[in-house]
């Protein structure tokens, strides 16, 4: 669906303050030749140099050099006109309704000032110093009068930065579930080993107790058992071959291990499952899928 | 300007062989073995066992240790669902909802949403299935070696003239019985044990419906993605969302509905009934059949009919491989989120983020799902 429309910004009292700090030796300053000052490049090499690491940061975070600072923006009121040429969709009718409302004036100036206040963050922040600073260092390089002039300048290099150590240690985490497992199976196995070895003491006691004839008798019980033991297994045979299992299961259950086998590895080998983006704007495809993403919107927070 | 419906099939892709490759070159090696030994080892072990068992005489291996060894086979299978219940969690923890803020009056609500979701594939319905089987195999094998082991016992006492076990068509309560201690002791359970069992009981069942019903797992969205979902939040609100039990089962069955097929409808339906059933209810109904069988009067006939149904429902009850589950996805989750987006966009180069001041150091990233 095309959609076209035309916008307008209109804004009122737009206050913007910034203090850009601005460190010149005075040498290169007062010697600066008249032929080079159209260069832009050679006005920058006149600005301190700031002092870069391997990875091509400022090593002093001092303010030297060029910095930006106190960088600040406010707008008194946006008020932003969306007129529709040829719109299909409802929904952007009602927001270039909505633009022109007292409120939606009120919000439009709020999310402004949010936003330039965001920006004014950003540029403060140690990226757009950092390409200040790279970009009076190149400058030097640049500059035909400088006594650091490059000819064959082909751009500053610098080392990757390393990549940034995750917050959670999952080797600490691991070793944490190893210790508590461990734990738990020594103590299971300890608990273990006392009681048997404390049923053994009391069975010794027990039969210290015997006389000899229950003695006798209890040893002929366990010989017994032990025989009857050795009897049943020359009796049972493997269970494939055995006449009380079904002839239909003994021919299945392998077949179904082998199946089994066979699916667990189709389940290893083939994809568990697929993240996909599903997206919608301005209420296009509203009309049949209004009841899905209805159920949508709170999919993400049926959690609890 | 074009305005309409988009998806994106495919942004990621998960199999559990390809993501234990992927974590073993990312370093993550404790965890790739972790999942290779339940996922990949543990499975076929036991099939291949199972196997073993089946053709094996018992000059090889006799009656006693076949039954102990089928026992801890059982016990033992459920373990390979961990990766199963890990791709559910994660299923529900990459489900993400970007909404266009409610609260600026002049935004129509739903102007834009964007939605992120798992869509499970063959291969986690593959090794739920497998998992199933390979279960319902265990018992019937373990099944048909008790009969021939019985049926064996009865030719041996008919041969020997032995004294065959009584019927037992007398009903006894567990608790009532008194242990031959000795030619003359007798030793009975104390009276106040069987209160600290009927409280054990209850305590359990308490413990078991809210530890389903309040949230087992938080997932909390970093980044970028981090901050645009926060922005369509009331009040701004951190991106946070809480799991339990229950959440999580209606999570994906909503998930279900919302894809409409047939496959996703019964596929994902399955998957939060089996969470229901194996998490909650087949723990507590173990419970109360233990409580039958220790305090209920039983003939011997229905007493071995319990014991055989205690040890089928602890074969199915999940309850500590869910627990396991949630500690390995809350572990590799944040990893996954990051290698996800940046295989995706690795064209884009916003891993400055040493250099990138963006509001907070943990937003120094498109997406993390810690």
């Amino acid at each position: 669906m095309i959609l076209f429309f035309s916008q307008r910004i209109r804004t009122c009292s737009n206050v913007s303050i910034a203090e850009i700090l601005l460190q010149i030796q005075e040498a290169p300053f007062l010697s600066f030749p008249i032929r080079d000052v159209t260069n832009i490049r050679c006005w920058l090499a006149t600005i301190v140099q700031p002092i870069l690491d391997k990875y091509g940061m400022r090593e002093v975070e001092e303010d030297s050099g060029i910095a930006l600072d106190k960088l600040a923006m406010n707008l008194a009121e946006a008020r932003l006109h969306i007129d529709c040429v040829a719109c299909s969709s409802p929904l952007l009718f009602e927001m270039s309704e909505k633009f022109g409302s007292r409120e939606g004036v009120e919000d439009t100036t709020k999310v402004a000032n949010d936003i330039f206040h965001y920006i004014a963050r950003f540029l403060s922040g140690n990226f757009v110093q950092n390409q200040l600073d790279r970009l009076v260092l190149s400058s030097s390089l640049m500059c035909p009068h400088s006594p650091a002039y490059n000819r064959a300048f082909a751009g500053l290099k610098y080392e990757e930065m390393p990549a940034v150590e995750g917050s959670g240690n999952l080797n600490g985490f691991l070793v944490a579930i190893i210790i508590v497992v461990g734990v738990l199976l020594s103590l299971a196995s300890v608990l273990v080993l006392v009681t048997r070895y404390i049923s053994r003491q009391r069975h010794a006691t027990w039969c210290r107790s015997l006389t000899r004839e229950q003695f006798a008798e209890l040893m002929k019980e366990q010989l017994d058992t032990k025989n009857r033991e050795i009897d049943l297994n020359n009796r049972v045979t493997s269970l494939a071959s055995c006449q009380d299992v079904p002839m239909i299961v003994r021919v299945l259950m392998p077949l179904i291990i082998l199946g089994n086998v066979g699916l667990f590895l189709s389940g290893h080998l083939s994809l568990g499952g697929t993240v996909n983006i599903i997206g919608t704007f301005a209420g296009q495809g509203k009309k049949d899928r209004t009841v899905s993403v209805g159920r949508m919107t709170n999919l993400a927070n049926t959690g609890t | 300007m074009t305005a309409s419906d988009f998806n994106v099939e495919g942004f990621f892709e998960f199999s559990v062989v390809q993501s234990t490759i992927e974590m073993w070159q990312a370093g993550a090696y404790p965890l790739a073995i972790l999942i290779a030994i339940f996922s990949g080892v543990w499975p076929y072990t036991k099939q291949c066992l199972s196997m073993y068992i089946w053709f094996s005489t018992t000059k090889s291996l006799s009656c006693k240790r076949r039954g102990r060894i089928l026992v801890w086979l059982d016990v033992l299978g459920k373990w390979s669902m961990v990766d199963v219940f890990v791709l559910v969690l994660t299923l529900a923890s990459f489900a993400l909802s970007i909404e266009s803020p409610r609260h600026l009056s002049f935004l129509p609500e739903g102007l834009y949403s964007v939605r992120m979701l798992v869509v499970p594939k063959w291969g986690l319905y593959a090794n739920m299935l497998a998992q199933f089987v390979a279960q319902i195999s265990s018992h019937v094998i373990i099944h048909f070696h008790r009969k021939s082991i019985n049926k064996a016992d009865v030719d041996q006492r008919v041969e020997m003239g032995l004294e065959r076990p009584k019927d037992g068509t007398q009903s006894k309560a567990l608790c009532e019985h008194c242990f031959h201690l000795d030619h003359d002791t007798r030793a009975v359970v104390r009276k106040g044990f069987k209160r600290v069992l009927i409280s054990s009981f209850f305590l359990f069942a308490l413990l078991v419906i809210p530890g389903c019903s309040f949230p087992s797992f938080s997932k909390e969205t970093l980044g970028i993605v981090g901050l645009v979902i926060e922005s369509g939040n009331p009040n701004l609100e951190e991106a946070y969302t809480y799991y339990s039990v229950f959440g999580l089962a209606r999570s994906i069955a909503e998930q279900g509905r919302f894809l409409g097929t047939l496959p996703d409808l019964v596929g994902l339906g399955t998957l939060a009934s089996l969470l229901i059933v194996t998490v909650l209810l087949v723990p507590l109904a173990q419970a109360a059949c233990l409580f039958v069988m220790w305090f209920v009067p039983l003939t011997k006939r229905r007493r071995a009919t319990s014991r055989v149904l205690n040890e089928i429902l602890g074969a199915w009850q999940y309850t500590e491989v869910y627990v396991l589950s949630i500690f390995i996805t809350s572990w590799q989750l944040g990893g996954v989120s990051e290698y996800m987006v940046s295989r995706a966009a690795s064209s884009i180069h916003l891993q400055q983020s040493k250099v990138l001041q963006l509001t907070n150091p943990q937003d120094q990233r498109v997406l993390r799902i810690p």
